[in-house]
C-alpha cells in the first residue's frame, strides 16, 4: 500500500483522470469517485454521486483505514447558457455537484484527516469567476462558493495541520469545455496572463506541489493557473 | 454496550484531549456540560471527541452519526452533558438490529 493515499472525484472525467494517472504515478495511492466508474481507470475506483451526501459518507467509511493524505475534488459540471434561459432543476444540480460535492467530500476527509493530524484538500475552481464571466452565472455561483468554502475551511482544519487551497483554471481541453467554440476560448485565453490554453499537466503541476509537504505554509488560497 | 463503559472512555479521551493543552485539567465527571457555560472543550476539541467516539462506536458495531441536525439544536441534545453523551451512545443500536 502506497505511503499517502489521495481521493480524486470526478474522476471519469478528463481533469480527473489525468490527475489519477500522475498521482499513481508519482506514487500516491489513488481511490477515484463518480457516479458510474469507467472499466478502464487504473486507480481503484467507488460509485458516488458527490451531490448525495449518504454516498459520500458511505464512500469515505470505506477508505477509514487507508492512509489518507488528500481529497482532491475535481468532480464538476457546467451549462453553458443565460442565467434567464438556465432552467432551475439545471442551475440546482450544478451547485449541487460543483459546490456540496465538494463541501460533502471535504467534511468527510476532513474527519479522516484530522484524525490523521495532516493532509490537503485541494477544491476546484475556474477562472470564470474572477472574470465573472457571462454565460456561466449559475457555475460562477457555484464555483465562488466553492473560493469561499475553501477559505473558511482552511481556518477549521488549520488546527489538525490540513492544508485546503483550491486551484482555478483557465479553459482546459476537457468534454466540459468541448461544446465552447474555439473562438470563445480563444478570447478566454487572451484573458489570462499567460496567454495559452491550459493543458490538464499545467494542473496537475499545481496539485502536484499542493500536495507536497512543501506547501505547507499554503492555505486557504484560490491558485489561478494561467494567472488572471 | 455498559454506560460505565462509555462513561470511562468519554472520561479517558476528555483527559487525553485535555492534556494536549496548556493549564490546570479541569475536573469532569457525568454532570460536566459539554457545550455553552461551563463546558470544558473547545469546539475543536468537541471534534475531537466525536471523532474518538465515533470509532469507538465503529468498533462495537455502532453507527454514531453526530451530524444531525437534532443533535445541535434538540433541547435534549445529547451533547449537554458527559452523561447524556454516554446515554445516548448507549442506546444506539447494534448494526443490522435497527428498526
Amino acid at each position: 500500500m502506497a505511503e499517502r493515499h489521495v481521493v480524486i472525484t470526478g474522476i471519469s472525467g478528463g481533469v480527473g483522470r489525468h490527475l489519477a494517472a500522475r498521482a499513481m504515478q508519482e506514487g500516491y495511492g489513488v481511490t477515484g469517485l463518480c457516479r458510474t466508474p469507467p472499466a478502464d481507470l487504473p486507480c481503484e475506483t467507488l460509485a458516488c454521486d458527490v451531490a448525495k451526501a449518504d454516498q459520500v459518507a458511505d464512500c469515505f467509511a470505506r477508505l477509514r483505514h487507508v492512509p489518507l493524505w488528500g481529497v482532491i475534488n475535481a468532480a464538476g459540471i457546467a451549462s453553458m447558457n443565460l442565467a434567464v434561459t438556465t432552467p432551475p432543476e439545471t442551475m440546482r444540480r450544478i451547485v449541487e455537484v460543483n459546490l456540496l460535492g465538494t463541501m460533502y467530500c471535504s467534511a468527510q476527509a476532513g474527519r479522516l484527516l484530522a484524525r490523521r493530524k495532516g493532509g490537503r484538500i485541494i477544491n476546484f475552481s475556474s477562472i470564470a469567476v474572477a472574470l465573472g464571466l457571462e454565460g456561466e452565472s449559475a457555475y460562477v455561483a457555484a464555483k465562488a462558493g466553492v473560493e469561499g468554502f475553501t477559505r473558511a475551511f482552511s481556518r477549521e482544519m488549520s488546527a489538525w495541520g490540513v492544508t485546503v487551497n483550491a486551484v482555478a483554471p483557465g479553459p482546459i481541453p476537457t468534454q466540459l469545455t468541448a461544446k465552447v467554440p474555439q473562438s470563445k476560448l480563444d478570447a478566454l485565453v487572451e484573458r489570462q496572463v499567460i496567454r495559452r490554453q491550459c493543458a490538464l499537466d499545467d494542473v496537475w503541476q499545481t496539485v502536484r506541489w499542493l500536495l507536497d509537504d512543501a506547501s505547507c505554509m499554503i492555505s486557504g488560497q484560490c491558485l489561478h493557473v494561467g494567472g488572471v | 454496550m455498559m454506560k460505565k463503559d462509555v462513561l470511562d472512555f468519554i472520561h479517558a479521551a476528555i483527559l487525553r484531549i485535555l492534556s494536549d493543552e496548556a493549564g490546570a485539567t479541569p475536573q469532569v465527571d457525568e454532570k460536566t456540560p459539554l457545550l455553552g457555560k461551563g463546558g470544558v472543550l473547545s469546539s475543536l476539541m468537541l471534534v475531537e471527541l466525536m471523532l474518538a467516539l465515533e470509532d469507538y462506536c465503529t468498533e462495537n458495531n455502532r453507527r454514531f452519526t453526530w451530524t444531525h441536525d437534532s443533535m445541535m439544536s434538540a433541547k435534549n441534545s445529547p451533547y449537554q452533558t458527559i452523561g447524556s453523551l454516554a446515554e445516548y451512545i448507549c442506546s444506539l443500536p447494534t448494526l443490522g438490529q435497527e428498526e
